[in-house]
């Protein structure tokens, strides 16, 4: 699905370098749930920027359904994440002064119109437990149900990719395990994940672990879950077309 | 663009009420002060109009050492009596050019009532008479018979019923619509009743009037179609010893001259106004850009284009100035509206509330433009955006 | 409605109230306050219609300064709701006074016409907003 070759991203401050990313290779493919572990300031993020083409690599290409990311103009790469990707952040990343219902809404601006986004987000909503919450604001919900809502906007334009960075940091861990179970129900019925984070506990919920230090990236492991089929859970079975 | 957007709009402009109330008052000022300047001088454009087609001529004869009088008593009322040999009259009427010509004569009165104020009274030659003759026309109802006024609209009386000049008792058969200028201030009836009212003045009237028999005090001319009045006014001039014509151009020169300082203190507050506003509100909107980042971000990280975020910025000022040049120029016409009166003798110039359709477009003129600005005040902000690397705000420095 | 916003409120009616009642004696005063005045076929003097209305209104200024004590002494959404209708009918009632009720001198030039009236005609429109307002967010 996603093909990264010699990604590499130098910042520049006065006179001195900083490699975030240097030299990274990945291939990610359909179906597959890669966690990219590492301490802050790895550069796991700006790699994960890079493959969402938010941010401009100084070298390398990204490859995402083989077409060549980097030659894109602005429009096109964002019309791809809007269609393709799938974003949830560290913090919940919810816009404050729009209810719940809009802010799972959001990225449906972002493509053309359609009649059944509205009934699709009640949906996701009801698969997260928070229906009832659909017309309150951001401000009167806990982390764990900030985060959740978070994942239903990501999902709202049936994405072939979720990537997620660092998507459990402010949680506590009775939450942290609670959304890590949602990414491995969404992985379960097919949704390709790419995933960062610093905590190695989670490794278990991976199909490949990469760890990164100091910009580079290393594959450590490659696990193959048994009953790696769909399971009915129903979260995506409203996927849209 | 659905209805989510318009959402987004709301909410983003009720989350900042106080900079957007200020946004706002500054759009509120810049219209109000365009749109006043131009309803003052409609007003008085479309008033002069009135009260210059209302007296019907082209060009108005008057003697040589009474033009600013007769000037005035078209413009603002002022009751004035002067008198010149009749006989010019005849000469007048032959000049080439003249299609009709009509004699005046003006008389001020004290105008005896509860709230006494001088009153213009114009006895008009009923043979040859253009001026009252076509609103007759348009009444038909209504006849200038013996002892019988037409009053302006400002003068205090009702049709039916009577008002005394000079001890003599005229009967209201009519009253004209309002044109902003002296008509309003004035009565017209019959020289033949003047002259009656004048004899009679010895014995009934506080002060005795005198008409002098074979004396008028204008002589009114309406030039033939394709004719120019400025050149028949010369030749009037020219011909006809002891006169001074005023042209329909020269009221309005007048007129404008009066106005020159009042529009010029407006037009440079407008671009005072304007000037200052676009780098405040360019100031406000970055600022507000700047706070934002972390939102914008979220956005292109999920989708939107750099052109959408600029369309959003664009909307929310647009929709502010929308806001604000409403408030505007509903108060600035209020304003002007109710204080009609004390504009127009303060500023000593003929006013009218201009048409519906002109107020109109001076409206939709003000919003216009307060748009333009909106638009320009949103480059800076907008060039900041496209300039930014989203995914940097979002990771607050972490790599 | 915070409890601070409806005694701001409040003040204001107040302070509009005593603008009402000084508008027409001080602020921009009708015709009697310069010395013009009505004379009778029998020679007396009497005050012309401004001279009523400016008493009409000092009345009126009077209610709205007790419109506004009653939401300053007891802020409750019914006190608000209360004050709102009952500032509507008066803003309504000082810009009716003097425009057809009893009326100002008919003459253009009259001080009581270029600047008593209009500046009665907008203190009432101001009146009527903060009514209107009082009763939108009574809650």
């Amino acid at each position: 699905m996603i093909q990264a070759t010699g990604l590499t991203k130098v910042y520049k401050t006065g006179k001195s370098e900083v490699r975030a990313v240097d030299g990274a290779d990945l291939d990610v493919n359909p179906r597959e749930f890669i966690l990219i572990l590492g301490r802050s300031g790895s550069g796991k993020s700006t790699l994960l920027g890079m493959l969402a083409g938010l941010i401009r690599p100084s070298s390398g290409t990204v490859r995402f359904k083989g077409r060549d990311i980097g030659s894109l103009p602005d429009p096109a790469i964002s019309e791809l994440r809007a269609r393709e990707i799938g974003f949830v952040f560290q913090f919940s990343g919810l816009i404050p002064t729009v209810t719940v219902l809009d802010n799972v809404l959001l990225p449906t601006l972002f493509i053309p119109a359609r009649p059944e986004a509205r009934s699709y987000a009640l949906d996701l909503l009801e698969r997260m437990d928070l229906a009832d919450r659909a017309g309150a604001y951001p401000r009167t919900l806990s982390s764990g149900e900030m985060k959740r809502v978070a994942i239903a906007r990501a999902l709202i334009n049936g994405p072939s990719l979720l990537i997620a960075d660092e998507p459990t940091g402010d949680l506590d861990a009775y939450t942290e395990y609670e959304i890590m179970d949602l990414f491995r129900q969404l992985n379960n019925e097919g949704m390709t994940i790419v995933m960062v984070t610093h905590n190695p506990d989670l490794e278990q919920y991976a199909t490949r672990i990469f760890g990164m230090d100091r910009g580079r990236l290393v594959e450590r492991s490659h696990v193959e879950h048994a009953g790696q089929g769909v399971m009915e859970t129903g979260l995506l079975r409203y996927r849209m077309p | 663009m659905n209805s989510l957007f318009f959402r987004l709009i709301r909410s983003s402009l009720a989350n900042r009420p106080y900079r957007n109330i200020a946004t706002v008052f500054v759009f509120a000022l810049i219209a109000a002060t365009l749109f006043s300047t131009q309803f003052l001088m409609k007003g008085a454009e479309q008033s002069l109009d009135a009260g210059i087609s209302r007296m019907g001529a082209d060009i108005l004869v008057v003697p040589e050492e009474s033009s600013m009088a007769g000037q005035s008593i078209i413009l603002t009322g002022q009751p004035t009596s002067f008198f010149f040999d009749n006989s010019g009259f005849e000469s007048i009427s032959r000049i080439p050019g003249v299609a009709k010509a009509s004699s005046q004569v003006y008389i001020a009165t004290l105008f005896a009532s509860c709230c006494a104020a001088p009153v213009q009274m114009i006895a008009i030659d009923a043979k040859n008479d253009f001026t009252i003759t076509p609103w007759l026309q348009e009444n038909p109802g209504v006849k200038l018979g013996k002892d019988d006024i037409i009053i302006g609209s400002n003068v205090i009386q009702n049709v039916g019923k009577d008002l005394m000049f000079f001890g003599h008792n005229f009967h209201v058969v009519g009253i004209l619509d309002r044109t902003g200028t002296g008509v309003d201030n004035s009565v017209f009836t019959r020289i033949e009743d003047a002259h009656v009212m004048a004899e009679e003045s010895g014995t009934r009237a506080v002060r005795k009037l005198t008409i002098p028999y074979g004396m008028v005090s204008a002589v009114l001319v309406k030039v033939e179609p394709g004719s120019s009045p400025q050149v028949v006014a010369a030749d009037i001039e020219e011909h006809v010893q002891g006169t001074k014509t005023i042209l329909r151009e020269g009221l309005l020169h007048a007129v404008h001259g009066q106005l020159v300082a009042t529009l010029q203190l407006l037009y440079g507050s407008f671009l005072a106004v304007a000037i200052v506003s676009i780098p405040l509100l360019g100031t406000i909107s970055a600022m507000v850009a700047n706070e934002r980042k972390e939102e914008v971000s979220i956005f292109r990280a999920l989708g939107a284009t750099r052109g959408f975020v600029v369309f959003l910025m664009l909307a929310e000022t647009c929709a502010l100035a929308i806001i604000g040049s409403i408030i505007g120029i509903t108060t600035a016409a209020g304003v002007l509206v109710i204080y009609q009166d004390y504009i127009t003798h303060s500023l000593n110039i003929p006013f009218v509330i201009p048409s519906g359709v002109a107020i109109l477009a001076d409206g939709t003129g003000a919003l216009v433009l307060a748009l333009g600005i909106a638009g320009i005040a949103t480059l800076y902000p907008a060039y900041l955006t496209m300039r930014a690397e989203p995914y940097e705000v979002i990771r607050g420095g972490e790599s | 409605m915070t409890c601070k916003l409806t005694s701001g409120i409040g003040a204001f009616l107040i302070l509009l109230g005593i603008l009402v009642m000084l508008t027409p004696w001080i602020i921009f005063p009708v015709c009697e306050v310069e010395g013009m005045y009505l004379k009778t076929v029998s020679g007396v003097q009497m005050p012309m219609k401004c001279g009523w209305t400016a008493r009409a209104e000092t009345g009126m200024g009077a209610l709205i300064i007790v419109g506004g004590g009653l939401l300053i002494a007891r802020g409750t959404p019914e006190t608000r709701q209360a004050v709102g209708v009952f500032s509507i009918a008066t803003g309504i009632l000082v810009i009716l006074f003097p425009t057809v009720l009893i009326g100002m001198c008919a003459l253009a030039d009259h001080p009581c016409r270029q600047l008593t009236l209009p500046a009665l005609e907008i203190l009432g429109i101001i009146v009527i907003v903060a009514g209107g307002y009082l009763i939108w967010k009574r809650e």
